[in-house]
């Protein structure tokens, strides 16, 4: 069935305003640091590479961010925040997808999951422990102009990293799963929103 | 939590809410870039009284910017302590281990306290005074220059509207599908990580598929009547530069003066 642009176009805010919504479902896993919290917003973000191709999944974490900017304030220590936010979403996404895309009609295996959550955590921590030790962290404290009490690599070592590790592991775990049980579902929106 | 995702829009008719959201945004913007100019108490006061002037203009009441700083009192609180007690400089009032109170101390931890505070109620006098939806008109305004480049502005903006539209749709229907698998027995937010993990995974499938279903509707309904964005489509609500902007604008640049002159 040939669909206008505007179908994909819809999708990706429906998909954007879902990843929205569970961002305020978040949860703190590092007791010494409560800022540092995972949510689920990365799933639609997902789901969006799948059906709509890596280009459209991009755009819906781009629209998950600026829904955000535009609801919860404007000013450069949340454009931070996003932006830290965007990095970690594309970190997960990219792998994830290239790896657990395959053939098509093909179910991923458990094998194929694995290597999936551990390509994905592998990319995400590493990827932002060098983003925060070079330029979030310094960034933000001289915006802020505060210290955090502790040295950035041990800020990184004891926060960060482990953070990242747990969230990578959970957030590709469970979308593992969610695919497996869509996967009929994905393939059958995918067939019909991919870029014509 | 309900409140925090839609917006904390109030509506009004204040001089600050009739202002263009281009030039909110971006003198929100310039705000936070020019605070930490300031240096000592004077350049503080300063701005502390211009941002009360602004809070004052808008007629929204004191105590909607002090629910803003709420949620992040215990971040202000931690970094405010550490400055405090980690800092040294100055005349030393009190001494323990590795814990000191210095003067230096002191006036870094009050400057930081005043930084956040400022920041803190600029940004929240923006999004009160500003409905979500003009501030998507006036970042896609703002982001026009970036179509030279390809990048879908229009298309982005469109998005954003749509998406600002259905988040309370989807609000309670998260809602409701969280009641339905209660009712089937699911706890929410309770046990080990891994019984929360699995309790995501009976919410998520209904509510994508439920939106896609709303989704689809929507796109139908709008194909139907032969919807084309772009260029040459006209607007219902139309942003126009009026004189109360630029005179924002000359505000602003006063106290930037203003500011240059008071710090060290």
């Amino acid at each position: 069935m040939n669909r206008s642009p505007i179908f994909r176009v819809v999708i990706t805010a429906f998909l954007a305003a879902i990843s929205y919504v569970l961002m305020f479902l978040s949860f703190p896993v590092i007791p010494l640091i409560p800022y540092l919290k995972i949510d689920f917003s990365d799933l639609p973000i997902l789901i969006g590479f799948f059906i709509l191709g890596p280009l459209g999944g991009v755009m819906v974490a781009i629209v998950r961010s600026l829904l955000y900017l535009v609801s919860t304030g404007t000013d450069i220590a949340s454009l931070i925040g996003v932006g830290t936010n965007f990095l970690a979403s594309m970190a997960v996404s990219f792998p994830a997808y290239y790896i657990l895309k395959g053939g098509s009609g093909i179910k991923p295996t458990i094998w194929k999951s694995i290597l999936a959550i551990l390509t994905s955590t592998l990319v995400l921590t590493v990827l932002l422990s060098i983003a925060n030790y070079f330029v979030i962290l310094p960034v933000y404290l001289n915006v802020i102009g505060m210290d955090i009490g502790m040295s950035v690599s041990k800020y990184v070592v004891i926060g960060v990293i482990p953070f990242n590790i747990i969230k990578g592991i959970l957030v590709v775990g469970v979308f593992s799963v969610l695919y497996r049980r869509m996967y009929s579902w994905v393939q059958l929106n995918n067939k019909k929103y991919k870029k014509i | 939590m309900n409140k925090l995702i839609l917006g904390r829009y109030i509506a009004g008719d204040s001089l600050i809410h009739r202002l263009d959201p281009r030039a909110k945004l971006v003198l929100s913007f310039y705000f936070v870039g020019i605070i930490f100019m300031a240096n000592n108490w004077q350049s503080f006061s300063m701005l502390l009284i211009f941002t009360l002037g602004c809070i004052l203009a808008s007629k929204i009441s004191l105590s909607f910017f002090l629910k803003g700083v709420r949620p992040l009192i215990w971040l202000i609180i931690f970094t405010v302590a550490l400055q405090m007690l980690f800092s040294s400089g100055g005349q030393m009032y009190w001494h323990w281990g590795i814990f000191k109170i210095s003067e230096f101390g002191v006036t870094n931890g009050l400057y930081i306290f005043c930084r956040f505070i400022l920041i803190i109620f600029m940004s929240t006098l923006l999004t009160l005074s500003t409905a979500p939806l003009q501030l998507a008109d006036a970042i896609e305004s703002l982001l026009k220059p970036l179509k030279a480049i390809k990048f879908p502005v229009y298309e982005i903006a469109l998005m954003l509207s749509i998406a600002l539209r259905f988040v309370p749709t989807l609000m309670d229907e998260t809602a409701k599908i969280m009641n339905a698998q209660r009712a089937r027995g699911v706890n929410f937010g309770q046990g080990s990580l891994i019984k929360q993990m699995q309790s995501i995974i009976p919410l998520l499938i209904p509510l994508f598929v439920s939106s896609f279903n709303r989704a689809e509707d929507l796109a139908i309904a709008m194909e139907s009547r032969g919807y084309q964005g772009g260029e040459g489509r006209t607007k219902y609500r139309v942003l126009k530069w009026q004189t109360t902007d630029t005179m924002a604008f000359v505000l602003f640049a006063v106290v930037t003066v203003a500011l240059v002159y008071l710090k060290n």
